[in-house]
């Protein structure tokens, strides 16, 4: 027996004092009230005295000081936190690694993962070690779940919160006498080191499973989309698996395909004839047994044109955008800007003029009047040329303002805005995303040469792809994700649910436990992020230290909890005895 | 406060208190009613406390218990003093803390805890990874900062004050702040200073990951230093010294940019050194970056006047090209056959010595494969019979005609008809001077002198206006004797003396020898009296020598050639440049920029010498035009465009010493054509394949992007690579995880260097990974921005005081409390007491 509630000294000297002061409690000999009585009586005494000697008084007592004894120390014992196992040990420093990779969300035989397995055997080993020993837990990539403490029941509520989320497995260092017990499916756990005690909870379970699903643009048509499907068995036998992709629309593609114990069945998709929007690639089995990978999500850009409204007074970039497939080119007047269908409109481009109002669409504004929803302007610079630029913000790619001269620009306070362009003293190319997503050109075209440079086409390009706004899912892992979007809502976009997310500085941080496509949406703006498994390992879920073989594991010790039962047994007898003793049965 | 229970069927029990009762009430004891009371009072409230404690409540009180971890850097890049400083504010705020919710840790690149702040002052550390010691040989904070928090006791309002510089080189802070910051977990950062003392280090040389062998290339290399001083940068690779550079460091962190070159194509390995006097430290004044050159800018070089093209050539050559030269009638007439090269340069070439063919490939090479084209003017380039209207002018940023009036000209045609001109010649002769005629404007003035061993002006100088009567005196002219050009020169000049025109000149046409003579003196004279003299040698029988002298000492262009057919289009040729239209040679002028390029780059405006002429054109719409005549309706020299996938640029002026010979002998000159050509040049194959080699934490990521000739995806490639860290060959398979994207990784230790190839079947590539600087060797200032963002991620505060980390503020922690270990106490204490009242009689009297 072991007490977790104090030490093992402490416990048995309590076991030992409440068992001493039953005894001597129950021996006291009582003290009967005086009372004059007839001689009659004086033998009727004596009988009794023959009587209490009898073999059944005998019984009675020794019954009665065993319930005694029983309640006493059931409730001292339970006091003292006793459990059943090995006494005497020292105080440990345990060090308690909960492999949480994906494949730990296998699903057993028994319908629960083995995740759910390893915070069982967790628990047991919480309760198997002495009071003194202390613990803390990590996961698999050494991050601490529970600090290092004696407190089983912050153990214990900590490990609640753990999720299939690792990427990988990081065992924590250990100091000299410092145990450190890993539980464990096996996956890729091959190099884990000797001194580290290996808790199994494994079972081979049916897989199949999307290891890679990516699209890319053609490189010699960014509108149009490829797709990379790969799916693979990773059962221990031949499986008919089910490969369907699929996307707002419905079913694209469905196919049946016969794969061998680690089989990979690869194709690519041309996705031109698809709408944009979310796509998802699925791999079905009798019986899988590991839904982490069962599906796989992109975000296909939508390759519809943007209908963009040119509101000028010159009409000068009417010849550049004509040029930029996929738009959708509306001139008209500021004049006519009030009573213009907001209905047909994706996006605005001001140039020269700005509506006071701010515009209910995304609007480009080329050397605007003074707005109250745009920079504040402050001053002018002139003669302006060599200026930095950001080569890899997506307006700017490919484009060389290197050689771009300009005669006259408007200075603005970019404050929180983006400066793409130019100096936070003379910023150039500015975009913000409040009160709507807006980029700003601080300079009138006229004023500088950039119609002649070579770049100038490409520019023309990137500023529709900036309007449409729309590009393949970020790809991201499991757990902690940090996007670069300013206090955003997060939302799964099957499910729609909507996901805890909290701003920290100018990220948003948020948890993902499954794979999915969730959407990261701030000022208007929504940005796709991919959560996906990172790579053909994550599936193989039978890639275990534990397949085929009868590797013995180390267990934690065996023990079980005994202050409940110890409790309810005193209380039982407590009632019961309570009733004999008024009765006459115990003493 | 709130009081909650674990379980509730236990309370399912409690009705077992009114047996009691009833047991109580029906009771044969012998005692004193009240004891009786007593004893079962004591045994109700046992059973009870023994049924709530099955029950397992929990009372949670909130409150602001703080846990303060003490996080102390003490890596090599910390100064001792600091530490020790840090020490200290330790103490001093411990004592004004509660100890028992303190915790203190230490950390390099691994975490040791410490009992107490002295303890901080005697732990052990080490330089590598040794057990039980603080490794210094990198700062691992976001480790730290993980360990620390998870010494902190639970149920408490954690607080992690970090005693650091901020120049963390190991773990990811940003992923474990915001983990961290999600807990609630606030940071208070102080700033420890870096390890003093004069000296300068490289903080890093970047590079970028492909270069282009021959060509200066950007290395960014950053330097810190204490104090301002003169130092000397050295980029070497292979023990070869590359470039030497004296720079001034300023102080502080500076970013200085190198333009080494790399001759040789492959992977370059490249150190840096910084060389300064005094340096206390010098195994932190070298950095190293790795990158890949491409092969040498092929280029395509076509010399109109094959003579004449070794200036360009020269400088080109020095400029670190690849150049193969070629003649304009065997340029390839198939876009593939400039596959080879990544420029073409038409110097001074006469379109007439380009098959149309080839100049449509050129252009569809430029527009479909990216290549750049470059044209230099000359004398050869220009008019209707030129590039207008052909695949050349369409791809160049300008038009080959121009908008001027045309000059006040006097062009005299000196017509050989000696016997061997009968024929085909004289015919073409004439027709050729008919057209010369036909381009002339009314006002302007045309003579025709017929020599053979005399001499006769069939059309004397008159007003071209009379065309009908010149044309009729042309037709009239019959060949006969031999050849005589002296005299008939002789009164050419006098002839053109006579007349008021700006411009004089006379086109010389002859098939056939003639007697020797003065002529150099002749012509010269006429040169110094502003007449010009062009020389067509018609025929293998012709004088070449002495026609090729004469257009020299004419300033004009000399033409040999067989077939007397093409004698109409060099006159009209001739004509075209005496009116001035397309050429313009009146006065030197030096080109203005109008603006700055980065072409430009390393030449000062003021010193561009003269041009001394120029083709005229007019700009295209969208074309750059770099630089202009700077006259007041400026022409174009320097225009550049984007002509589908690639660029072309067409230099108004020569590059030879026609027009160009104050360039040749300026030191600029080799320095913008090459700039210009660099520029122009096919950057890169799209198609080409993209491989790239990074290290990610341990492991080396391995990717491949493969593309057809069609530009398309190449799917289902089996790709494998080769690892080869410190001569052992590992050979490792990619697979694919998108569309011609192929991806693998392999443990790779971050001391390790590893070259890694991939071999596909007609080009293998080939990158290195170096091992990573110690970065503890860098003794920069605290990074404050760092701090600070660390500080107010979390709601903390940055260089905190002592009152702030120990003030809770608003936070504050429920902490649950386990009443079943007290209940059962207090069933046991009154169950002892109920068997205590069953023994001893405590109150006296009747029994019940």
């Amino acid at each position: 027996m072991t007490f977790l509630g104090m030490s093992q000294a402490m416990g048995w000297a309590l076991l030992g004092a409440t068992a001493t002061a039953i005894l001597v409690i129950f021996f006291l000999r009582i003290q009967h009230r005086r009372a004059l009585v007839s001689s009659s009586l004086l033998w009727e005494r004596v009988l009794e005295r023959k009587k209490r000697r009898s073999l059944v008084e005998w019984l009675r007592r020794l019954i009665s000081l065993l319930i005694a004894l029983a309640i006493g120390l059931s409730l001292a014992a339970a006091f003292g936190e006793a459990e059943m196992g090995r006494s005497g040990r020292e105080p440990r420093d345990i060090q308690l690694v909960v492999d949480n990779r994906p494949t730990m969300a296998a699903v057993m035989s028994d319908g629960r993962t083995r995740l759910a397995h390893a915070l069982d055997r967790a628990g047991e080993l919480l309760a198997g070690g002495s009071s003194a020993d202390r613990f803390t837990v990590f996961d698999a990539m050494g991050t601490v779940v529970a600090t290092a403490t004696r407190d089983r029941d912050a153990v214990r509520d900590a490990l609640v919160d753990i999720q299939p989320t690792a990427r990988n497995l990081q065992l924590p260092l250990a100091d000299e006498g410092v145990q450190t017990w890993l539980l464990t499916d096996g996956v890729g756990a091959a190099s884990v080191p000797a001194s580290v005690r290996v808790v199994g909870v494994y079972e081979s379970v049916t897989n199949a499973g999307v290891t890679a699903f990516e699209i890319r643009p053609q490189p010699t048509d960014p509108y149009r989309y490829e797709a990379f499907l790969e799916v693979g068995n990773f059962s221990n036998d031949p499986q008919t698996v089910t490969i369907t992709l699929r996307d707002r629309s419905g079913v694209q593609f469905r196919r049946p395909v016969d794969l061998q114990p680690g089989g990979l069945y690869r194709n690519t998709f041309d996705l031109t004839p698809l709408e944009g929007g979310p796509l998802r690639a699925e791999a079905s089995v009798d019986g899988d047994g590991y839904p982490m990978d069962d599906q796989a999500h992109v975000w296909l850009p939508r390759t519809s044109d943007v209908r963009l409204t040119y509101v000028t007074e010159t009409g000068g970039l009417n010849q550049v955008l004509g040029a930029v497939p996929h738009l959708d080119l509306t001139t008209i007047t500021p004049a006519d800007y009030p009573t213009v269908d907001l209905a047909a409109v994706d996006a605005f481009l001001f140039e020269g003029w700005a509506p006071q109002a701010v515009p209910q669409r995304d609007a480009v504004v080329i050397a605007p009047s003074t707005v109250s929803w745009l920079p504040a302007q402050s001053g002018e610079a002139t003669d302006v040329g060599g200026f930095p630029f950001d080569g890899d913000a997506p307006l700017l790619r490919y484009v060389d303002l290197h050689d771009v001269a300009i005669a006259r620009a408007t200075v603005v306070d970019p404050l929180d805005a983006i400066v793409l362009a130019g100096t936070p003293e003379v910023p150039l190319i500015v975009t913000g995303l409040q009160p709507v997503r807006w980029l700003l050109f601080t300079f009138a075209l006229d004023e500088t040469d950039l119609a002649q440079s070579v770049s100038y086409p490409i520019l023309a390009t990137n500023l529709v792809e900036w309007l449409r706004d729309d590009a393949p899912a970020q790809s991201v892992g499991l757990g902690t994700v940090a996007v670069e979007i300013p206090n955003a809502s997060v939302t799964e976009v099957n499910s729609g649910e909507r996901v805890d997310a909290r701003a920290i500085g100018d990220r948003t941080v948020f948890e993902i436990n499954r794979p999915g496509l969730y959407m990261a949406s701030s000022g208007g703006r929504a940005v796709p992020y991919a959560a996906r498994l990172d790579g053909r390992g994550r599936s193989a879920v039978n890639a275990s230290i534990f397949e085929g073989s009868d590797a013995e594991l180390d267990s934690p010790p065996a023990a079980r909890s005994l202050w409940p039962v110890l409790l309810a047994v005193a209380a039982v007898l407590l009632l019961l005895e309570g009733l004999t003793y008024h009765r006459r049965i115990t003493v | 406060m709130s009081l909650s229970l674990t379980h509730t069927w236990p309370l399912f029990l409690l009705p077992g208190v009114l047996l009691l009762w009833w047991a109580r009430r029906t009771s044969l004891i012998e005692f004193h009613p009240r004891q009786v009371d007593l004893m079962v009072g004591a045994r109700i409230i046992a059973f009870v406390a023994a049924v709530l404690a099955m029950a397992q409540p929990v009372l949670s009180n909130a409150g602001s218990w703080l846990a303060v971890a003490y996080v102390l850097d003490v890596s090599q890049s910390i100064d001792p003093r600091a530490i020790e400083e840090g020490i200290r504010w330790v103490e001093d705020a411990v004592e004004q803390g509660d100890g028992d919710s303190t915790r203190f840790v230490a950390f390099g690149d691994n975490v040791v805890s410490a009992e107490d702040p002295d303890a901080f002052r005697t732990l052990r550390v080490s330089d590598g990874a040794v057990a039980g010691a603080v490794d210094r040989s990198a700062t691992d904070l976001a480790g730290a900062l993980d360990r620390a928090v998870a010494a902190l006791p639970p149920h408490h309002v954690p607080r992690v004050v970090v005693l650091t510089d901020g120049r963390d080189n190991s773990g990811d802070l940003d992923a474990a702040v915001e983990r961290l910051a999600l807990d609630g977990v606030r940071f208070f950062t102080r700033p420890a200073a870096a390890r003093g003392g004069d000296g300068a280090w490289i903080d890093s040389a970047t590079t970028p990951a492909s270069v282009t062998a021959g060509a200066p290339f950007e290395m960014t290399v950053r330097v810190f230093s204490r104090n301002p001083t003169p130092a000397t940068l050295r980029v070497t690779t292979r023990d070869l010294l590359l470039l030497s550079e004296d720079v001034d460091l300023t102080g502080g962190v500076q970013d200085i940019v190198l333009l080494p070159i790399v001759d040789d194509a492959g992977v370059a390995d490249l150190d840096v050194t910084l060389v300064l006097d005094g340096d206390p430290v010098t195994e932190n004044n070298v950095g190293r970056a790795s990158t890949v050159a491409r092969p040498k800018v092929r280029v395509l070089f076509v010399e109109g006047v094959p003579d004449r093209n070794a200036y360009l050539l020269t400088a080109l050559a020095e400029g670190g090209f690849d150049i193969v030269t070629a003649a304009p009638f065997n340029l390839p007439t198939s876009a593939l056959g400039y596959e080879d090269f990544d420029a073409v340069i038409l110097s001074d070439v006469d379109a007439r010595m380009i098959d149309r063919g080839a100049m449509i490939s050129l252009e569809s090479w430029v527009s479909t494969f990216g290549g750049g084209l470059i044209v230099v003017g000359g004398e050869s380039v220009f008019g209707e019979e030129g590039y207008q209207d052909t695949a050349i002018e369409r791809t160049m940023p300008v038009w080959f005609k121009a908008e001027r009036e045309p000059k006040d000209l006097a062009l005299v045609i000196a017509l050989d008809k000696s016997y061997s001109m009968v024929g085909d010649k004289m015919a073409m002769a004439k027709e050729a001077s008919k057209a010369a005629v036909a381009l002339l404007e009314d006002e302007q003035q045309f003579g025709l002198l017929a020599f053979d061993y005399h001499f006769y002006w069939p059309v004397p100088v008159q007003l071209a206006r009379t065309r009908d009567r010149i044309n009729e005196r042309i037709a009239s002219i019959e060949a006969s004797s031999p050849t005589n050009i002296y005299p008939a020169l002789e009164d050419v000049y006098l002839a053109l003396q006579n007349t008021d025109a700006e411009v004089k000149h006379v086109i010389l046409l002859s098939d056939g020898k003639t007697y020797e003579d003065d002529y150099e003196t002749l012509v010269t004279q006429m040169r110094e009296d502003e007449i010009t003299v062009s020389a067509v040698a018609v025929g293998d029988k012709a004088d070449r020598d002495l026609l090729g002298s004469i257009a020299d000492w004419g300033g004009g262009r000399s033409y040999f050639i067989s077939d007397p057919s093409r004698v109409p289009e060099i006159f009209v040729d001739e004509t075209q440049m005496a009116q001035g239209i397309t050429l313009e040679e009146d006065e030197p002028f030096v080109p203005a920029w109008t603006k700055t390029v980065e072409a430009f780059a390393g030449i000062t405006r003021e010193d561009m010498p003269e041009l001394a002429g120029y083709v005229r054109t007019m700009p295209k719409d969208n074309a750059e035009i770099v630089m202009d005549s700077g006259a007041d309706e400026p022409d174009p020299i320097l225009a550049r465009w984007q002509y589908g996938l690639g660029q072309a640029v067409f230099f108004a002026s020569d590059a030879k010493n026609r027009w160009a010979s104050d360039w040749l002998e300026w030191d600029g000159f080799g320095k913008l054509w090459t700039q210009l050509v660099r520029e122009a040049a096919r950057v890169e194959d799209f198609r080409e394949p993209r491989f790239e080699v990074v290290r990610e934490d341990r492991e080396a990521r391995v990717t491949l992007g493969l593309l057809d000739s069609r530009g398309q995806f190449r799917n289902s490639e089996r790709p494998t690579v080769t690892v080869d860290v410190g001569g052992e060959e590992l050979e490792i398979s990619l697979h694919q995880i998108a569309p011609g994207t192929y991806e693998a990784r392999t443990p790779l230790a971050a001391e390790a260097e590893a070259a890694i190839r991939w071999s596909g079947d007609d080009t293998s590539i080939e990158r290195h990974l170096l091992p990573a600087p110690n970065a503890e060797d860098r003794y920069l200032p605290p990074d404050v921005a760092r701090l600070q963002w660390l500080a107010e991620t979390t709601a903390g505060a940055y260089d905190a005081s002592v009152d702030a980390v120990l003030d809770a503020g608003d936070q504050t922690v429920v902490r649950p409390t386990r009443l079943w270990p007290l209940l059962a106490v207090i069933a046991l204490v009154f169950y002892l007491t109920n068997m205590l009242l069953r023994r001893v009689r405590v109150i006296k009297g009747e029994v019940g």
